[in-house]
């Protein structure tokens, strides 16, 4: 497990230990596991998985453009605005 | 001597103008907190994107050669200044504080023999600026559809800046605005936008070097700075609109206070005037009657 955060300029989205989380990358697609090298993320408007297990999904976000810094042990996810899929 | 019915008039054009001060007072307090608020919850946007941005510059691998928003300019010739002011007056001090900032600075760049444009930013402080440094105004005027949401008027801001610089219009833009302390004390600052000043490359550590980017930083290194740039914009104007309640509520509360003395020493002089003429016209009755 490890720490996502989604980050807005009206706050702080999401704060939440993950599984994984799929991020919509401007080259495509990337899953960010635990450990995970640290990166510099270009994103692009899309859809934001974040999964309990491998195969479970905990909840989604869509997101506007916007970058991610991952780390490690976090994931710090910077968009200008995102929003909660019911 | 003032008549007994101009003094309760005054009395009374006191009380009225007090009920709205402390009104005032107490909309802008509210205000005060909701401005807040909104800075906090933009406050780890801002702050988290900036230890990016230096996390990012400071790194080795990152070419910042050819990025055009980090180098310095190459006259450093044409100015741009961007200030910040509120929309509405009765704050005090706290648009002209701004102003007399700006204008030190025009004063010194006029010295040094640097041209430049400005662009007010709040219609208190394109006012004030108008009858001396109309003329240095940006011609073109921005357009902004009653948009609240604070980071969307920043980046229409930062585009408008953006499409000047890239138009070669300016070579160094620079913006005023009230960074907030407490209520009692919003202090103007100066703030220099484009070329983003630079992080000193001796900050670099080798543990920061391991890190990857997707795509190639040089591809995303300018929309990242742009976004910086927003940042920055956005973080001016919360700030300046969190001083103006915290500048309007001091203003108001001070009026209140000025309104509650004059009231008493209104009062008092009216009782005095009301006492003498009771007397006077008792002195008169009573040496009328002696005299018959």
């Amino acid at each position: 497990m490890f720490k996502v955060m989604i980050i807005t300029p009206s706050g702080v989205l999401l704060d939440e230990d993950v599984f994984m989380c799929v991020l919509p990358g401007e080259e495509g697609a990337l899953g960010v596991l635990e450990n995970h090298i640290p990166m510099v993320v270009a994103l692009k408007k899309g859809r934001l998985d974040l999964y309990k297990t491998s195969s479970e999904i905990l909840r989604q976000f869509d997101i506007e453009n916007g970058y991610a810094q991952i780390n490690k042990e976090s994931c710090f996810v910077y968009t200008e605005s995102a929003e909660s899929v019911a | 001597m003032v008549s007994l019915k101009t003094l309760r008039t005054r009395i009374r054009t006191v009380q009225e103008t007090q009920k709205i001060t402390t009104a005032m007072m107490l909309v802008s307090g509210s205000k005060l907190r909701k401005a807040e608020t909104r800075y906090e919850e933009a406050e780890v946007f801002i702050k988290g994107f900036e230890t990016l941005l230096k996390d990012v510059l400071t790194l080795e691998q990152i070419d910042t050669v050819g990025v055009e928003l980090l180098m310095p300019p190459k006259e450093n010739a044409r100015h741009l200044i961007i200030v910040m002011t509120s929309d509405r007056g009765l704050c005090g001090a706290f648009n002209t504080v701004i102003i007399r900032e700006v204008k030190n600075h025009l004063k010194s760049l006029e010295e040094e023999g640097k041209t430049f444009s400005i662009l007010p930013w709040g219609r208190k402080g394109r006012d004030l600026l108008r009858g001396n440094w109309g003329g240095y105004f940006l011609k073109e005027e921005m357009v902004l559809n009653n948009e609240t949401n604070a980071f969307k008027k920043a980046n229409f801001l930062k585009d408008h800046i953006m499409n000047l610089y890239k138009r070669d219009m300016f070579d160094v833009c620079t913006f005023f605005y009230s960074q907030f302390y407490s209520v009692m004390s919003q202090v103007p600052q100066k703030e220099q936008l484009i070329p983003v000043s630079f992080f000193p490359r001796e900050e670099r550590s080798p543990l920061q070097s391991l890190r990857e980017f997707e795509p190639d930083p040089s591809l995303f290194l300018e929309s990242f700075l742009e976004m910086y740039l927003s940042t920055r914009v956005m973080h001016g104007m919360l700030q300046t609109e969190w001083s103006e309640q915290g500048a309007r509520m001091m203003a108001m509360d001070g009026a209140t206070r000025n309104a509650k003395e004059m009231t008493q020493s209104l009062q008092l002089l009216y009782n005095r005037s009301r006492q003498a003429t009771i007397t006077k016209e008792l002195i008169e009755i009573i040496s009328g009657s002696e005299a018959l």
